[in-house]
């Protein structure tokens, strides 16, 4: 990667009390680029993630999007910059139907969009990820796939630069999961970066240009996915045996 | 600025022109005794329940110190009409304002700590509900532990000159309220404090600036309080601390509210309507300890069968497939 990378995350701690999350994690992602996020449960996959999306606050360390400081900046104003965001288990805004959840982006994003236009907007949003049907829906009759698919046109609807996606693809069968691997590849065409976590590491070696394993909340490696899943400490440590790649 | 119309307002808006007009209408034909009294008191009730409504309807944030803006208004009310000359208008301003300053600033050291979000703010309202009335209570330019008279100073304006003027008045501040409020049920303002009440985090991640959206709401409903205390402060004619801080105010608010329902604009109106008419008939049967009791049990038996208050129902009866989703 050349240049100033989109996002540099530099020797990002975190801790909970006495429990360290996160110590001195490293993380670039140039433009366009989808990096894959992998390591055992607890590793601090998804706290690095909230910490670069402002929802915990950095202990120590540095985050920059396009080279400008954000580790102190409130989640709204990332969103602003262009950070966008999806959970783990999804969490819709419950009194918004499915349409005003994806239009509430759009009205508080970037553009901040008026409510007529946004929710006009969203449709297109919801089209591209298949819920178009259940526009006027409300959130609490959706499938898990529905409500996977809903974090993602959220923050598609942000028009985002980086997206993180945290385990969109778990619990889901196969046909869905192959719907939400060719949408995060979509994603790459239209420019907007990613960082993606999966428990699936085949899924993330096969969409990712780069990975990283984390491992007790420190960097254990990094490169392409051949390299990491040819790397003997990231086997040992992580896949536990030899892995076809 | 361009400013568009939403044409889902003209509905409400219609409604609410339509409700105070009737209710001006109305007046002849109460006369000027206890009918109008209880009218009065009935449209500050509207005007307490909607504005608390506005910021913990909306938010989700409980906040039990509602009626420290109330009673703020109705003081600062008092001390204008007891300093200067100036007409009611001034002094219901003054009441609005003041109110209103007090929320902003309360609402910016409160909600500067995630500490005090969730059942924690309620508890900071209370707190701040007895400081605000110990402070009142002594400092003399306001109360001084001797109470105010209003009615002398009052006497012979027109707010003074009859309780038909008092009614007005309320008419005017509940549409007011009602207008606000329906307004915030269909603007990015409205829908950002929602989202704070659904997943503050999921708010923020979107781009809602959470922090600031609190404050101003909270603000505005303080301020709204306050000016309904500028026509109680001369209705009372007496302002003391015990009578225009008491709990039973920001409590039968709360009441209010969750019994009308929350989800539609217009629930704590039915609310509002509900518990006067509810305490009136059964302080008919002689006990105002009876009445208190069994108003308090019909809270809660509407809180278990009804999650959605009265206004839920009405929506399951018109529109059950959305009531339906909305429960799940």
């Amino acid at each position: 990667m050349t240049g100033t990378p989109l996002l540099k995350c530099a020797g990002v701690s975190k801790r909970f009390g006495g429990i360290r999350a996160l110590d001195g994690v490293d993380l670039e992602v140039g433009e366009g680029e989808i990096i894959g996020l992998v390591g055992p449960n607890g590793s601090g996959k998804t706290t690095l993630l909230s910490c670069i999306a402002g929802s915990h606050s950095v202990s120590s360390g540095t985050i920059e999007l396009a080279g400008h400081d954000i580790a102190r900046s409130a989640p709204h104003r990332r969103a602003h910059a262009g950070i966008a965001r999806t959970f783990q288990v999804p969490r819709p805004l419950g009194s918004f139907t499915v349409v005003e959840n994806v239009a509430m982006s759009m009205m508080f994003g970037r553009d901040r969009v008026a409510r007529t236009a946004a929710l006009d907007r969203a449709d297109l949003v919801l089209e591209r990820v298949g819920l178009d049907a259940h526009r006027d829906r409300a959130v609490g009759v959706l499938t898990l796939h529905e409500r996977k698919f809903l974090e993602i046109a959220r923050a598609l609807a942000l028009d985002p630069r980086l997206i993180l996606l945290d385990e969109v693809l778990g619990g889901l069968n196969p046909a869905e999961a192959a719907e939400g691997m060719s949408l995060i590849a979509s994603l790459r065409d239209s420019g907007v970066a990613v960082v993606y976590i999966e428990h699936n590491v085949r899924a993330v070696a096969s969409l990712a240009d780069r990975m990283y394993v984390l491992d007790r909340g420190r960097n254990l490696a990094h490169g392409s996915p051949e390299a990491v899943l040819a790397d003997p400490s990231v086997v040992a440590a992580y896949l536990g045996g030899e892995v076809d790649a | 600025m361009k400013l568009s119309f939403d044409p889902s307002l003209r509905r409400p808006l219609v409604m609410i022109a339509a409700g105070v007009a009737a209710a001006l209408a109305l007046l002849p034909v109460l006369g000027s005794g206890f009918a109008v009294t209880f009218g009065f008191q009935f449209l500050i009730w509207i005007v307490l329940a909607l504005s608390w409504s506005l910021f913990s309807g909306n938010t989700g944030y409980a906040s039990f110190g509602h009626g420290v803006f109330f009673g703020i208004g109705t003081y600062v009310a008092a001390a204008v009409f007891r300093s200067t000359e100036a007409p009611f208008v001034v002094a219901l301003l003054a009441a609005g304002l003041v109110a209103g300053l007090l929320a902003l600033v309360l609402g910016v050291a409160v909600f500067s700590s995630p500490r005090f979000a969730g059942d924690l703010f309620g508890l900071v309202t209370l707190a701040m509900a007895f400081i605000v009335m110990t402070i009142v209570s002594n400092t003399s330019f306001l109360d001084g532990g001797t109470g105010v008279f209003v009615r002398e100073h009052t006497d012979g304006t027109w707010i003074g000159a009859s309780t038909r003027h008092l009614f007005v008045v309320g008419a005017l501040l509940a549409g007011l309220a009602a207008i606000t409020a329906a307004v915030t049920s269909v603007t990015r303002w409205g829908a950002a404090l929602r989202s704070i009440r659904d997943d503050e985090s999921v708010a923020e991640s979107l781009g809602v600036p959470t922090y600031r959206y609190k404050v101003v709401a909270f603000a505005v409903s303080g301020a709204i309080a306050g000016l309904a205390g500028a026509p109680q402060a001369v209705f009372l004619g007496y302002v003391e601390v015990g009578a225009v801080f008491a709990l039973h105010i920001p409590l039968f608010v709360i009441m209010m509210a969750i019994l009308g329902g929350m989800s539609r604009w217009w629930g704590p109106v039915v609310g509002a309507a509900v518990v006067v008419a509810l305490r009136e008939a059964l302080l008919g049967l002689g006990s105002a300890e009876v009445a208190q009791i069994i108003v308090g049990v019909s809270l809660v038996v509407v809180i278990a069968v009804m999650p959605h208050g009265l206004s839920g129902v009405a929506v399951k009866v018109r529109k059950p497939q959305l009531a339906k989703e909305e429960a799940r």
